[in-house]
């Protein structure tokens, strides 16, 4: 069974291609469940309706599924709470000049 | 990230790159036959030569990427599939065929039956251009503020080909009684204030607050704004046609100018907002844009100030009018490519492996660096010029173009490079 901070580890590989910072760093990500070789993955995006959400969504599944003992991921994108820049590690508004 | 650029209803990223790659071509084509005779820019107006570098500009660079923009962003936008792509392929090949007679027949004042053909085809390009993206319309569920305009947008132009091709068969089998300047003005600003005043008000609308991760501008606020400004502009359209008195084009010009300073004060209150702080070149050249639009139009309220200037000045006045309006959509979308472009390619090449195997980020295949240093060229290079059709001065304006040109180049070779980056493994 994999570990909530493994499926973390795992979403710092997917990167969002224009800020060039992952996902876990810039707030999207809102929760982790594994409940035996189940995941599932509440986040988030920037912006509603973005069909960029469908790149990025497959790229969570393939990470976490890629992961030992993982057989079923399950996303979930959520607007509530809607995301805002406090949620972005330090690091990243500070790159980001904030 | 920016969302909503592409989409599994966009049409084939080759018919959008190549309305890119032609347009970026054709810009330095511009300043060199400013280079060659920079007398269209010190002149009057309505030369035949300003003719060639005005069209070879809207025709060769404008259009071509503002279309190639659109079938890109309707489809996302608004959620429908492009027509045909076949017909946005010819519609292409219409237009740029069309646009070598016009200029050419224009640069040599040759007002022939060739002039009429070459006309024809480019107006029948544009239509259907224009007809293509419409007739995909029909299939939108849900409007936005993005979308409407740009419908608006489609309409302006069908009438802007229109009555362009309308003065062109007039120039070569003259109809039109003496007042065909008020439909040569009628036809200028409906391209530039009516087409391209929607499309950059449809396309920042969106596209400013996902660069710059800032709430969008309240769309009822932005529907008021637009209604001023084409309400100002059908107000001066009735003035310069003798339909209402002559006073109401002041009240036209005052309410389209208030229209656009309330619709890029809203923008500027949303970039206020913004999440993301840094300023890169993209937003520097938007923000450029800004300014040549301002001073577009304090250069418009002198000019038509009664008394305020001379009649040598009025002239030299409407000319760099003119050339900050151009500025102003030449930059903004130069601007707007920096930003959209390496998405699009970055979409294409990548999209697919994200998950499998790292991907390089936008910045990866895109030499912002390169693009930074172009900038104050490009600022610099328009100034000079500026200052030359100020002056009347044929050395400042060859300067500037020969800046222009350079940059202008530049600016091709670092798009159409990034466009066509090959990665080790790239098929
Ligand atoms: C197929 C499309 C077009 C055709 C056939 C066309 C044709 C013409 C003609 C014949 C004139 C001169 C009229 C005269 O002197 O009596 C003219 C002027 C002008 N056109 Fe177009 N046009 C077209 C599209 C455009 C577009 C798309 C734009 C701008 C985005 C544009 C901007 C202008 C401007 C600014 C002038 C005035 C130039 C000056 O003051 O000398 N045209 N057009």
């Amino acid at each position: 069974m994999a570990t909530v901070d493994e499926v973390r580890a795992a979403l710092r590989q997917v990167i969002d291609p224009e800020i060039g910072h992952n996902l876990v760093d810039l707030g999207l990500i809102y929760g982790i469940d594994v409940e035996e070789d189940r995941v599932g993955v509440t986040m988030t995006f920037s912006t509603p309706g973005c069909p960029m959400h469908d790149v990025l969504v497959t790229g969570v599944e393939r990470v976490v599924r890629a992961l030992p003992g993982v057989s079923k991921v399950d996303v979930k994108v959520v607007w509530d709470p809607p995301w805002h820049p406090g949620m972005m590690a330090d690091s990243v508004r500070k790159a980001l000049g904030r | 990230m920016i969302p909503g650029l592409a989409t599994q209803l966009a049409p084939p990223f080759r018919l959008v790159v190549t309305h890119f790659i032609a347009g970026l071509l054709l810009l330095p084509v511009v300043w060199a036959l400013l280079l060659v005779d920079p007398s269209p820019l010190s002149g009057g107006l309505f030369g035949n030569r300003l003719l060639a570098v005005v069209h070879v500009t809207a025709l060769g660079f404008i259009a071509p990427i503002v279309i190639g923009a659109l079938y890109q962003i309707v489809p996302v936008v608004l959620g429908v599939r492009l027509t045909s792509v076949k017909a946005g392929w010819t519609a292409l090949a219409l237009v740029l065929a069309g646009l070598a007679g016009m200029a050419a027949h224009f640069w040599m004042g040759r007002f022939s039956p060739g002039l009429a053909i070459a006309s024809t085809l480019a107006a029948a390009g544009l239509f259907l251009a224009a007809s293509n993206l419409i007739a995909s319309l029909r299939f939108v569920k849900s409007w936005s503020f993005g979308g409407v305009l740009i419908a608006v947008s489609l309409v302006f132009l069908l009438a802007a080909a229109g009555l362009g091709l309308a003065l062109a068969l007039n120039l070569v089998f003259p109809y039109f009684s003496s007042d065909h300047v008020s439909w040569l003005k009628v036809h200028a600003h409906l391209a530039l204030v009516g087409w391209l005043g929607s499309v950059v008000m449809g396309a920042t609308h969106k596209l400013i607050p996902m660069f710059t991760l800032g709430p969008e501008p309240p769309s009822r606020a932005s529907a008021g704004a637009a209604a001023l400004v084409f309400g100002g502009l059908f107000l001066l359209f009735a003035a310069w046609r003798g339909i209402a008195p002559h006073e109401s084009g002041s009240v036209g010009a005052v309410a389209l100018i208030a229209g656009a300073g309330t619709y890029a004060a809203l923008l500027v209150r949303s970039f206020a907002k913004r999440a993301r702080k840094e300023i890169d070149t993209g937003l520097r050249h938007v923000l450029a844009a800004g300014a040549a639009l301002l001073a577009a139009c304090l250069i418009a309220l002198a000019a038509v100030l009664p008394g305020f200037l001379g009649p040598l000045w009025v002239v030299r006045f409407s000319l760099a009018y003119g050339f900050l309006l151009f500025g102003t959509v030449v930059v903004l979308i130069i601007g707007m490519l920096y930003k959209i472009l390496p998405f699009l390619v970055w979409y294409h090449r990548y999209a697919d492996k994200v998950g499998l195997e790292p991907v390089p980020t936008t910045r990866d295949i895109f030499s912002e660096g390169t693009a930074r240093l172009l900038f104050p060229g490009h600022i610099t290079g328009g100034l000079v010029v500026l200052f030359g059709i100020l002056a009347g001065e044929p050395i400042l304006l060859r300067a500037g173009a020969t800046i222009l040109f350079i940059v202008n180049a530049g600016t091709a070779r670092l798009l159409i490079g990034t466009i066509s980056r090959r990665d080790d493994g790239d098929s």
